[in-house]
Formats: C-alpha cells, structure tokens, sequence
C-alpha cells in the first residue's frame, strides 16, 4: 500500500520528507519524494497546479496509491479559529471567480469538522473575508484541486490544514515562507500520530469479516457465488444477524457435515442465507416456482419477471412436430395464471 | 438550534423576522438579497445538519401551490400542495429530502398573503368542489411553526373559505399554537406513524410513537379531524405484528374509526435519494432488503411483497371497523 502526500509548498513538507527518509524521485516535472511506503508530491500554488500535478502522479502511480492525504496551511475566516489548530476537513467547498462551485468534496473526519473554501484569487478585504465565512471556516488555494484528482481516481482522500494566523494575503505568504518550518514540523507530529497508520476503508476487507464462512474449506465458492453470498452476509449484518450465532445454526451445521461437492454445499448455503435475509421474498419466488417448474419436464421453460414488478411470463420451448405442438398447446392452457396473478397482488401465505 | 440565520434584506422588518430573532438570540444574523444566492448554492452533504444547520427567511418566488400527484390523496377531488418550507429538522433515514435539496438548511418561506392568493385562485378553477391543500410536502407542516407562526396566517383563509381543505401532515407534537384555535371542519391534521421500534430504528430525532399518539388524543379531544399515514411502511420479519400492535395503541388512544382517513404508502425511492441514503445510512437495517426499480421508476420492493404488506395492514384495519372508503393507498398503482 501506498500513501501519497500532497502539499503546495516545499516548506510545508520538510518535516515529512526528514522524519519519513523520503529520496527525490524523478518523474516529469514533478516534485516528487518517494519511499517504499509514501509519496510526497509539492504541487505549486493553485487550483491548476494542484489538479495537474495529483492526476499525473496519480495517473502513474494508479495501482499503488491507495489513499492520499493534503497537507498544509491554510487562513482562517472563521474568527473562532487560533493559529497553529490543525484540523481534518469536512468538506471542501471551491470559490472560483468570485463564485461558488456547486461540487463539494466531503471527507469522513472523527476530529472537530471545519469546512474549507479554496479560492483561486487573493483574498484581501475583508468583506470578501466576511462574504467567504458564510461557506466555510478555512481557505486554501489547492485542496480543491487534489480532491477533484483524487475523486476522479476513485482514492479516498482525507484533508489536514493547520492554520495560520487570519492576514491579509501578501502577509499571509511571508509569515508561510518565514513560519513554514514550525507548520510543517506541528503538521508532521499530528500526522504521524493520527494518519500514519491509516489504511484506506477498502482494505479493512469484508473477507476478514466473514472468513468464518467464506474462507470455510467445507465451501467452494465461484467467483459470482462468493460476492453474493458476501452481499448476503453484509444484508444479515444489516438485520444485526451476526455471523457468531448463524455459524451455529442447525441448518448450517448440518450443511457442514453433508457429503455433497463443495460448489453444492455453497449454493444451498446461498439458498438458506437468502430465505433468513428476505423470507417473504423468498416465499413469492418459491411459490411461483411451484407453479412453474412442473412445465420443464415437458420442455417448457417458463420465467416471470425477475423483477417481479410485471405480471408477464416468459415461455420458451422447442417443438419437434405438429403433434408435439398441440400437446405443448394443451400444456400451457394448464398454467394457472390466476394463481400467479393472485401472488402478485400478495397473496403470499 | 441553528448555527447561522440568513433573511432577505426586505423581511428584515417583518414581525415574524423579530420574532425568530428573539428565538434564536446567540444565532449571528447574515442579511442576503435573496435566498438562492446562498442556499444549494454549493452542494451541502445532508448530513452536516447534524452539526450546523443554517436558517433562511425570505420569499417564495415561482409556483407557490402545485398540483399534487395522482393517489396522493383520497380520491375524487383536486389536491395541491403548498410550498411554506423546505427542509426538515427531523432525520429519517428514508427520506426523499436527502436527495432533492442539495442543502439540508433549513428555509422558512414568509409570503404567506401570495401564497393565500395562488390558493384562491385554484378555488376558482374548480367551483363547486372541495379542494385539498396539503401542507408539509417539502417540510414537517408543524415542528417549526412556532418558528414561522404561519398557522394564524392560513387559519382565517380556511374558515373563509369552506370548500377549501387544509391537511397538516407531522411527525411532530408541536401542537401548542395549534390548540389554540377552534377546530374548522376542513382542517385535518395528519400524523405520519410507524411501528415504535422502527421510528426508534429510522425516525432519528422525531418525537416517539407515545408522544404522536398523546398529541393526536389531545387534539381529537379538542375536536381536531385527524388522519393517519402509515406511510412509509418498511419491511421487516415481523412487520405485520408491529402494525397489528400499533393499530392496536392508536385504537386504544383514539377510536381509530372516528380517523377522517388512513393512507398506506410502501417505502419507495427515486434513484438519487436511493443513492443517498446508501451514502448517508449505510447501515441501515432496511438496506437488506431486496429492492428493485418499479413501474414509475422509483425503487421499490417487488410486486407482490408490496401488494402482501398494503393489504395485510388494510386487513388489519378493516378488522378494527375502519371504513373501507377511508383507506387508500399512496402512491401506489392499482
């Protein structure tokens, strides 16, 4: 696994590429340090640079990367903020020629939620401030940009400002060249604290969740039976069923110890875990199948909607003379189509 | 209760303004031209309402009274909604609101006078004919009224005028203003009800089934019309159980054949809200069922277990002697 680090600045990442022992890697123009572990990609200032610079690496280290984090400093427009708090961002919201981009970026954050603003112009009086503080507590001049990158890659993507002090913005970047060093080591002690663990939310696997069953030697699952029966677990997590009490269930012991083939024993697994997860589901499938199975033995197929939203049935058969036809005929005149319409207007039970 | 509070610059006079000011005393008040410049200006997750939940007042502009859609409502006469809000404060994990609104903010509309004068209008188009007004389509017609005291606003248009039908849908028990004022025979209060476990499970934040049912008995006592949604109805093992025991209390609160009428209503989703309610609630118990994508487009349970729970639940109330006239089904096809 692979993490990689965004920052605008160099400045704001030293901290990272010292305590992390991160070597220049040399890939197109970027500025890129790599481990085995992480990358730390120093995008530049702004939206562009941000979103150029992610979507290249990204589009290089596709398979790698699996999450990414944005760093760095960012002003304050909420008054109730202090300098030096660091904060995960809620949601990222952008502020691009005077007007606000609908897209928003949201983020899962345990710590105090501030929403971030990136902006793509300077921001100096302080009715624009005021105006911006409407939106959010926090502005930036990248996050939006990685976000947008990162989403496009489908990578999950957590943002951490720490904030600087609320000043107008040719202040604001002399206090990030002269403070830099200090943010960056305050940035690194919370991250290495919080985040250097982090595993992105795909890789805590469903497989380990329900190994007891689906990793089970007694099963063979294919490919398509293992994600289904994986999706039945996860409903029966959902109906708090948990995978503790249905492993001692008697119809799954009992499964255990029948000798039929694996794949079998799978597929009835299948069959039980969906009558506990939609019994009434199960009782409307089973009672048109009664109605309908008894046609195979003559070579008619009969299927209803698998939806069952629509009444229709579908018949297919193979007819081999005028004889059989006419036998096939006075067949399908038996379907009791009054029963099946009766199932779905619910008469179920 | 609301983080921020944003009113139009030509309400800031208005008394009902003054009033919510002094409500909300420590909410910092933005002045704005009008409400679109800020509200779903930028997509808001739905779920930051849970830790800042903004408050607009302004104006209503467009269609302020629309049409409502087929089986809606009892049927046999012309039914209209009325926009006064939108947004809830309320969190159903179900609801159609997390995907319609791109903000969870709240706003309250205060052009009442227009929207009273849309309603005389549509009076006119169909003379003759009762005409239902349904309030709280886009918000709950009676957890904020407090907030926007539009009761007394609508109140004297309804005792004016008779054919016209007021429905006040609610979750809530805020029924103080309401008891304050004379029952109109054309002024139905409805409460949406659902088994008490499963408000506990997906009615987050909305008062529990005992307090529903102590407001309803309340009111009837006062001589309100009431009605009932069982709306949406979720799917559970023992679903049908759960309705025979709530039938059950809601009889024992208030004779349940003295209800104006009863609507039945399947849980249901357009694709979007389904999205988001996979986004927002992934845990939720209601998830493992099997949904699909039904005649309208929306995604519902199949056929028949849709059609198995309306008329279970129907039967039930047939056998507590509702009238069968009384019962009808939301949004359902036939």
């Amino acid at each position: 696994m692979m993490v990689l680090l965004v920052f605008a600045y160099l400045k704001e990442a030293q901290s990272f590429i010292d305590l992390l022992e991160l070597k220049p890697y040399p890939l197109l123009n970027l500025k890129l340090y790599k481990n085995e572990n992480y990358l730390l990609l120093i995008t530049g200032e702004g939206i562009v640079n941000a979103t150029l610079c992610t979507t290249s690496v990204l589009t290089h280290f596709n398979q790698e990367i699996q999450m990414i984090f944005n760093l760095g400093i960012a002003g304050a427009i909420n008054p109730k903020i202090s300098k030096f708090e660091i904060f995960e961002i809620r949601t990222n919201y952008a502020f691009i020629n005077q007007k606000l981009e609908f897209k928003s970026f949201s983020f899962e954050t345990k710590k105090t939620p501030l929403d971030l603003l990136t902006v793509n112009e300077r921001v100096l009086s302080l009715d624009a401030k005021k105006q911006l503080s409407h939106h959010g507590d926090l502005i930036d001049r990248e996050a939006y940009g990685i976000s947008q990158a990162a989403h496009f890659f489908k990578k999950p993507i957590k943002i951490i400002k720490i904030v600087s002090d609320e000043l107008a913005d040719e202040e604001f970047c002399e206090v990030v060249k002269s403070n830099a060093p200090l943010y960056s080591e305050k940035l690194a002690d919370y991250f290495l604290e919080n985040h250097a663990q982090t595993k992105p939310q795909h890789l805590n696997s469903t497989k380990n969740e329900f190994s007891d069953i689906l990793n089970n030697p007694h099963f063979h699952f294919t490919h398509s039976l293992f994600h289904q029966t994986q999706n039945l677990l996860q409903d029966l997590k959902l109906k708090n069923i948990s995978l503790k009490s249905l492993i001692k269930e008697d119809f799954y012991l009992e499964l255990i110890k029948e000798e039929i083939p694996k794949k079998e024993k799978s597929k009835r697994l299948n069959l039980e875990l969906k009558k506990i997860v939609d019994p009434i589901g199960t009782k409307v499938k089973t009672k048109l199948q009664f109605l309908t199975d008894p046609f195979l033995a003559q070579g008619i197929h009969i299927k209803c909607d698998p939806d069952l939203e629509s009444p229709f049935l579908d018949i297919n058969f193979k007819t081999t003379s005028k004889e059989d036809l006419e036998h096939k005929v006075i067949k399908l005149k038996q379907i009791d189509y009054d029963s099946i319409e009766k199932i779905f207007k619910g008469k179920i039970y | 209760m609301f983080d921020k509070i944003f009113i139009e610059e030509k309400y800031l006079e208005h008394p009902q303004v003054i009033k919510v000011k002094k409500l909300f005393p420590k909410a910092p008040i933005i002045q704005i031209s009008k409400i679109e410049d800020y509200f779903q200006k930028a997509k808001k997750p739905y779920l930051q309402k849970r830790e800042t939940l903004n408050l607009f007042l302004g104006e209503k502009k467009g269609q302020l009274v629309k049409q409502a859609p087929s089986a809606y409502g009892l049927s046999g006469e012309p039914h209209y909604y009325y926009v006064h809000a939108f947004n809830c404060i309320y969190e159903c994990t179900y609801c159609y609101l997390q995907g319609y609104f791109h903000s969870p903010d709240i706003v309250l509309f205060l052009n009442h006078e227009e929207i009273k004068n849309e309603m005389k209008q549509i009076l006119t188009l169909h003379p003759q004919k009762n005409v239902w007004f349904h309030a709280g389509e886009y918000s709950d017609s009676l957890a904020l009224s407090h907030v926007s005291g539009e009761l007394e606003h609508y109140y004297p248009f309804f005792k004016e005028n008779q054919n016209a039908i007021l429905e006040l849908r609610t979750k809530s028990v805020n029924i103080r203003n309401l008891l304050k004022l004379t029952p109109l025979p054309n002024m139905i209060v409805s409460f949406s009800l659902s088994p008490d476990n499963r408000i506990k499970k997906t009615d987050l934040l909305t008062p529990p089934l005992f307090h529903r049912l102590k407001a309803m008995q309340k009111l009837k006592n006062q001589g309100f019309k009431l009605a009932i949604h069982f709306d949406p109805i979720i799917m559970s093992d023992d679903v049908i159980f759960l309705y025979k025991e709530l039938i059950e209390s809601i009889d024992s609160y208030i004779n349940i054949p003295s209800i104006e009428y009863i609507s039945l209503g399947v849980v249901r989703f357009t694709k979007d809200v389904f999205t988001s309610v996979k986004k927002n609630y992934p845990e939720a118990d209601f998830l493992s069922s099997t949904f699909i994508t039904s005649f309208d487009q929306k995604v519902r349970y199949s056929r028949p277990v849709r059609n198995y729970l309306l008329q279970e639940i129907k039967n039930i109330l047939l056998i507590h002697q509702v009238h069968e006239d009384k019962i009808y089904l939301c949004m359902e096809e036939s």
